[in-house]
């Protein structure tokens, strides 16, 4: 079975980018344009992996995080969250949030499937 | 991480070609230094296996690459001229491209500044600093002389919360370089006092490798970074003791391992550098030439066992036992050498379940493939011609053989198809079999279909296999039929022909359903040709069986002449030439009794057409040694070539579609001639039929 992702950004290029890749690599991939959104559609099954953005409208990735790990279905689910460089507070943020790790924007397709193979079985 | 491996032997795979390719047109540099058509491949090469090498973290080999496209890019860009000197100095990168690609594929380093010297030769041209001349070329020159780092890992609750594995983070940090690890369990406590949250266990790591940094191995602990006891320890560099360790090193890492994936990985890792150690690259064309001689070792042999036949008495039985036992050798020897050019299929095989997945998601069908007999060995050549059929086979099996989501809901079948494909070996042949749990052939649409594309009458009478075989028709995919996935006015005949080429045949059965099955049935070798001996007024001609496909004896009502002088029998309402061989071939038949009723063997030309060949007997099926006559002769239209028997008497092999493309129109014996059918006679000596 193929694994799933939830990728959540509202840029369409970062989402398609992150579509594309993770595809290649087997997942089936499962796009959300923001944390609200992204919250809706994660009831409706189950998820391998989350990739989300930090600024977003609505409801921003620190919180989609806290969010999601509050939800047994994801207590043991992998979370990224893409990040720029000088966002060490996002990281650190996130990291108490519950995420896994981040990938730090902008990011090539190898980059991405790199941390992604460290994360995610 | 077994998809990572996949696409790894892919693009290692992708990197045989390239190089291969790549050392054809870089010779024509030293002709004509600059023609932009060669420059552009060798660039494209370079490039296509830098993208690769980047993907799969090969930085040395990435490093270089950049370095050699740079100067490429400027070559073909007309920035740089080459000048005397260069076409060689390319060529020698090429080398060393090839033997860094052989090193990471491996898993091995290649040995130390073997590319440095052309790097700086390049650099001095493209203007490139010395070094730091990008990233990649920074992690090797902060790579740490010292021999690797000793790493203490353990987690803490907080790690296990943000959803880190352990086996991950030890799986990233395999792939830096030899890797061998020892589990602690000390802290954990009896099971009643056990929290399921905790981190008990940690790690005590030992990784080696020449280029390993330590910012590469903090990168792989960066998330989870606070979240664990991490002491990192670089290993101090004593090269004297690693030098001496080094014949050890196999079974070193294999030992104090423990965790079974962490194992088992790092096991394929000591198999690969052993393999490498004990395995040697031997051209192709060597291989052949040893499978050549032994062929005439086999053939010298047979005939010093007929001439010796008469020493059957009891004064010789030290002497027959002596040459039963060279027989014995001799097929040893033989077979040992076939061998050398057999690989397991597992190489090919193991690209179809992207093959499958890739499809399954764009025709939106729920598909599991499975494999069967990966181990089966087979001529490499034969292995490199099956890629492609096999793909159009699995994609005909995907988009035609499998039914929809819902029509398998509504049908009662499980909403998950099955495609499997299998292989064996069974008589000396290979079988490979595609089969799927699909809605089979409908006989009743596929015959429709045939006769709308005019490949049979209305009134044709056809058995289920005839109808079945019908798809493999020339002409029988039709223009409504091709779709994105299977089309492409690619056809099960284009299959056929290709698998026809290899001296093999391909065969479906089917039940309206419940499923296809396709049958490929294939030889062992292209050394060796399974050939039916036939004889015409007392010559003996061989025809490879892959091309018969049957024999009957022709109902003399059912023949007839045309104006031409031809002749054509019908048979279940298909017309067929019929060849007669004695004329076709211009043997004389004067003084050769005329049989009764000759044969006609029906056999099929590459193109699917059916021609029936005249003979007077059938003598048999025999493994013939295949020589060339246009390398030792020239060609001659309707032979494909010559085989030497067991018995070491030259025949002549039938070219089944040279034969159909001649104009033979008499049907009675010719003039005696000049052709080589006359060796052949000398050779054969006077057998009556």
């Amino acid at each position: 079975m193929s694994k799933r992702v939830l990728a959540v950004d509202d840029s369409k290029t970062m989402r398609d980018m992150v579509a594309f890749t993770l595809k290649r690599e087997g997942f089936e991939v499962v796009e959300a344009e923001d944390g609200v959104e992204a919250m809706e559609v994660s009831t409706t099954g189950d998820y391998d992996l989350v990739i989300s953005d930090v600024n977003m409208p609505r409801m921003d990735g620190i919180t989609l995080v806290g969010k999601l790990r509050e939800n047994p279905k994801f207590r043991a689910t992998p979370i990224l969250i893409l990040t720029t460089e000088a966002d060490q507070t996002k990281k650190e943020a996130g990291k108490a949030a519950g995420a896994t790790g981040w990938i730090v924007k902008p990011f090539d397709p190898d980059q991405l499937v790199n941390v992604v193979r460290r994360v995610c079985r | 991480m077994n998809e990572l491996e996949q696409f790894k032997q892919t693009f290692f795979e992708e990197c045989e070609e390239l190089l291969q390719r790549f050392e054809e047109v870089a010779v024509t540099l030293v002709a004509g230094p600059n023609d932009a058509e060669v420059l552009d491949d060798i660039f494209r090469t370079v490039h296509s296996i830098k993208a690769g090498a980047g993907a799969f973290k090969f930085q040395r080999l990435a490093t270089y690459c950049h370095e050699f496209e740079n100067f490429m890019d400027l070559v073909r860009g007309g920035k740089l001229q080459l000048v005397e000197g260069d076409p060689d100095l390319v060529i020698q990168a090429g080398d060393i491209l090839q033997d860094l690609v052989a090193a990471a594929r491996a898993g091995m380093e290649a040995q130390a500044g073997i590319e440095d010297e052309i790097l700086e030769i390049l650099r001095n041209k493209t203007g490139a600093p010395q070094s730091n001349a990008n990233a990649g070329a920074d992690v090797n020159a902060a790579a740490p002389s010292g021999a690797g780092f000793t790493i203490k890992f353990r987690p803490h609750r907080a790690m296990y919360e943000t959803a880190n594995e352990p086996q991950l983070l030890l799986h990233a940090l395999k792939s830096l370089g030899v890797m061998s690890i020892s589990t602690s369990s000390e802290a954990l406590p009896d099971l009643v006092k056990l929290d399921p949250l905790e981190g008990y266990l940690s790690w005590d790591i030992e990784i080696r490798g020449d280029d390993i940094s330590r910012e590469s191995v903090e990168e792989v602990f960066e998330f989870v970074d606070g979240d664990c006891d991490l002491e990192i320890n670089e290993i101090e560099c004593a090269s004297e003791r690693v030098a001496a360790d080094l014949p050890e090193a196999p079974d070193a890492a294999d030992e104090p391992m423990a965790g079974a994936a962490t194992a088992a990985s790092t096991d394929s890792k000591a198999i690969a550098a052993a393999a490498q150690s004990t395995s040697i690259r031997v051209e192709l064309e060597r291989i052949d030439r040893l499978v050549d001689m032994v062929g005439e070792l086999v053939i010298a042999q047979a005939m010093a066992l007929d001439s010796l036949s008469e020493l059957v008495d009891i004064r010789h039985v030290k002497q027959l036992q002596a040459l039963e036992d060279l027989t014995m050798r001799t097929r040893q020897l033989q077979e040992g050498v076939m061998a050398v050019r057999m690989q397991p299929l597992k190489a090919l095989f193991s690209r179809f379940p992207r093959v499958v997945r890739d499809l399954s998601k764009k025709l939106d069908k729920n598909v599991r493939l499975e494999l069967e007999g990966e181990a089966t060995e087979v001529d490499k050549t034969i292995i490199e011609e099956l890629s492609d059929p096999l793909t159009h086979m699995i994609r005909n099996c995907m988009d035609h053989g499998l039914e929809t989501r819902e029509e398998r809901a509504e049908t009662g079948k499980d909403e998950q198809g099955i495609v499997k494909i299998s292989a064996e070996h069974r008589n000396g042949r290979i079988l490979i079999r595609v089969a799927d749990d699909g809605r089979g052939l409908s006989l009743k649409r596929v015959r429709q279909k045939a006769i709308d594309n005019g490949l049979i009458d209305e009134d044709a009478e056809l058995s289920k296999e005839e109808i079945e075989a019908l798809i493999f028709m020339p002409g029988f995919s039709t223009a409504a039929a091709i779709s994105d996935v299977s089309g492409r006015g690619v056809g099960m005949d284009v299959v056929r022909r290709n698998i026809q080429k290899l001296g093999g045949r391909v065969t479906v059965e089917s039940e309206e359903g419940k499923g296809s099955t396709f049958t490929l049935a294939l030889p062992l070798t292209l050394a060796v040709l399974d050939g039916m001996l036939i004889s015409v007024a007392g010559e003996r001609f061989v025809v490879p069986l892959s091309t018969i496909v049957e024999t009957v004896l022709p109902d003399p009502s059912s023949v007839r002449q045309l104006p031409d002088g031809g002749t054509v029998m019908s048979i279940r309402g298909e017309t067929i030439r019929l060849i007669d061989v004695c004329a076709a071939m211009s043997i004389d038949r004067s003084g050769q009794p005329e049989p009764l009723r000759k044969l006609a063997v029906i056999v099929e030309t590459e193109f699917g057409r059916r021609i029936g060949l005249i003979v007077d007997e059938l003598l048999g099926q025999q493994q013939v040694v295949i020589k060339s006559l246009e390398a030792n002769y020239r060609s001659i239209s309707g032979v494909a070539g010559t085989a030497i028997l067991g018995d070491g008497r030259v025949r002549l092999i039938l070219d089944i579609d040279g034969l159909a493309a001649m104009d033979v129109p008499r049907t009675d014996g010719g003039q005696p001639s000049n052709t080589p059918t006359d060796t052949n006679r000398v050779a054969s000596g006077g057998q009556s039929a």
